[in-house]
């Protein structure tokens, strides 16, 4: 009883102060399955499920845990790979030429980034077969701001969100 | 695996939120909490999806992503490669592609020497040729490139 109040206060003091280990294995876990059980998380830490619960509000409340999603494995749906276009586009027409996008049919997103390199722009399509990607990539081209586009295409991702030193 | 509308459905309301309760997606969805279980145990045994937590990486002492592009030496060794480099602490997502480069690396980054450690550490593995920096973002979520929304658009989101 002493023992799980001295760890209860240490929460509460913690709100003020940096992370610390415990904090950084919540964040660890979720990032690896955000349904783990807290109870599971409490047990292999040996502290109390409402400890991990209320250090999960705290990380939320702080803004470091932000939401949650998933991550999907597209060749579940015959989508075997992810095509790039890295599109150079006039800096003047970036706006325009975004709003035209809108406008062209097929299942892209658009990445806008400050890229070092001579693009601007990134369109990534989930396609499943090429012939879809150079339809695209035409598509694209007809718009007058574009000066130059470069195709990339993605066969296979591996992902570990966990994967962060986190030194604080 | 044969994913019919009703998978569909539950991806998609877990990707808005993977941590949301099987309940409130029967109540969303109008089905049974056992069909969302049975469901939903199914896709993930079948690793259709990993449900994940987004973080912002500026609050745990990250700059933002940075994004490298790797020539290997040989083809045979693209997969051992990718393994290898995915074992580098902070390294978040490494893609196989054509075109340019053979393999694509993002990266959390603490600070611009922190990238270049890792993009270091990165051309000391067995097999690869060349690292060039593609990309530093400041950015404080890794979203987008990683968990991009599910592709069907416009669903019906069932009878209620």
């Amino acid at each position: 009883m002493v023992k799980r109040m001295a760890s209860e206060k240490m929460t509460q003091n913690s709100t003020k102060k940096k992370l610390d280990a415990l904090d950084t294995k919540i964040i660890k876990e979720l990032l690896k399955n955000s349904r783990k059980p807290f109870a599971e998380i409490a047990s292999e830490c040996k502290v109390s499920t409402l400890t991990i619960s209320k250090r999960y509000n705290e990380l939320v409340k702080k803004g470091i845990i932000v939401g949650s999603s998933i991550l999907i494995d597209y060749a579940h749906f015959g989508i075997e790979y992810n095509g790039l276009l890295y599109v150079n586009v006039n800096p003047d027409q970036l706006r325009d030429f975004l709003r035209s996008l809108h406008e062209i049919e097929g299942d892209f997103y658009v990445l806008k980034r400050n890229i070092i390199e001579n693009y601007n722009v990134i369109v990534v399509s989930r396609v499943t077969n090429l012939k879809e990607l150079e339809k695209l990539k035409e598509s694209i081209k007809q718009h007058s701001s574009v000066i130059d586009i470069k195709t990339d295409i993605w066969t296979y991702m591996k992902v570990d969100l966990a994967n962060l030193s986190m030194e604080l | 695996m044969d994913l019919d509308q009703t998978d569909r459905l539950i991806i998609e309301l877990l990707h808005k939120d993977s941590r949301v309760s099987l309940r409130n997606i029967a109540k969303e969805t109008g089905l049974s909490t056992d069909t969302i279980m049975r469901r939903y145990r199914q896709l993930e045994k079948e690793k259709v999806i990993q449900p994940i937590i987004k973080v912002n990486l500026s609050k745990l002492g990250y700059e933002g992503i940075a994004s490298f592009g790797i020539m290997i030496a040989s083809q045979n060794m693209r997969r051992k490669i990718t393994e290898k480099v995915a074992e580098i602490l902070d390294v978040n997502a490494v893609m196989e592609t054509t075109g340019e480069y053979d393999l694509m690396v993002l990266c959390a980054f603490r600070n611009v020497t922190h990238a270049f450690k890792i993009g270091e550490d990165i051309s000391k593995i067995v097999g690869v040729r060349r690292v060039s920096v593609c990309n530093f973002q400041v950015a404080s979520t890794q979203d987008c490139v990683i968990f991009p929304p599910p592709f069907w658009h416009n669903l019906d989101l069932g009878s209620k």
